[in-house]
């Protein structure tokens, strides 16, 4: 491997396809007039290409700073995900669903007929995580309504961590703990919408 | 010398008078400094995109001696930008100025 494509993997490495290919495409455009600007002022081709090179400085902070501006391939792979077209399973697949759905609201509903005495703290935080994620299902298709819902989800989750808290939850950090699951799917989406243009937003990203 | 952070300013100086590529915009950074400025060619890109991602500058593909480049154009809103960062730097240019005088 010459030079510049051991500084190119390293520039390039965790970023999605096409944007390690955005990456290699002017980083090579940049080095080829850095080159030829060396060759002409003398510069044998070993040291021109040296020169180049070591002009783009250290690949891993390169790297760093990709990252923040360019998809990853994690985000990247959530924006295929985002965009893909909702399967049509078979009717068999539908009902079993539906069945499969309504065991798990059995089985809540039952957890809580048996244990609300002892674990009071347990229904009115079901009943507002409940209410965030059933909002999930309104239009949320402009910047203002999602920003709206995100605000109303995050102030329902800290609700429910706190009131969790509040009612005697032991130990006291464990609802807190659970409320770094929904921060770190909502930090990588805040991460995929500063990079994308908003034309390119899929429809799941407003929310 | 490496002043962090300066260089989104420095990049949209570079452009306040025609658009220009990559290359070229490093070159005039590093003219215009004397050398000075130690600054990395390999983090002028993320820069340019970050720029281009907050509106203060806009990029389309041009052909120069046969090659196809990726030119930058700063908008309105980078210039006000840039206005605004020029007049913070002179501010904090001259105080620290002062106070090595008295030094």
């Amino acid at each position: 491997m010459n030079p510049l494509e051991t500084w190119l993997s390293g520039a390039t490495r965790g970023l999605s396809e096409e944007s390690a290919a955005q990456v290699r495409s002017e980083i090579q455009e940049h080095y080829r007039s850095a080159y030829e600007a060396a060759r002409e002022g003398g510069a044998p081709a070993e040291e021109a290409d040296r020169r180049a090179v070591a002009a783009l400085g250290g690949a891993k902070a390169a790297n760093r700073q990709y990252r923040r501006v360019l998809l990853t391939l994690q985000e990247a792979k959530l924006v295929e995900a985002m965009n893909a077209p909702p399967a049509s399973p078979s009717p068999h697949i539908k009902m079993g669903r539906w069945m499969a759905r309504l065991l798990i609201a059995e089985a809540v509903a039952g957890i809580l007929l048996v244990t609300w005495k002892t674990h009071a703290w347990l229904l009115p935080n079901l009943a507002l995580v409940g209410a965030a994620l059933a909002c999930g299902f309104l239009p949320i298709d402009t910047l203002r309504r999602g920003r709206t819902y995100r605000w109303a989800k995050w102030t329902a989750f800290i609700a429910a961590a706190g009131l969790a808290v509040w009612m005697g939850v032991k130990p006291p950090w464990m609802p807190l703990g659970f409320l770094l699951v929904p921060a770190y799917f909502d930090y990588v989406r805040a991460s995929v919408r500063r990079k994308l243009p908003i034309h390119q937003w899929p429809r799941k990203l407003y929310r | 010398m490496n002043l962090r952070g300066t260089l989104p300013t420095l990049i949209l100086e570079a452009l306040k008078h025609q658009p220009d590529h990559g290359y070229s915009i490093s070159q005039r950074i590093k003219e215009r400094s004397r050398g000075v400025l130690d600054f990395k060619e390999g983090t002028l890109y993320p820069a340019l995109h970050k720029l281009e991602q907050e509106g203060l500058v806009e990029s389309s593909e041009g052909v120069e001696k046969g090659r196809t480049r990726r030119y930058y154009r700063i908008t309105r809103a980078g210039r006000t930008v840039l206005a605004k960062d020029q007049a913070e730097w002179r501010k904090l240019s001259r105080a620290v100025t002062v106070i090595l005088r008295e030094a």
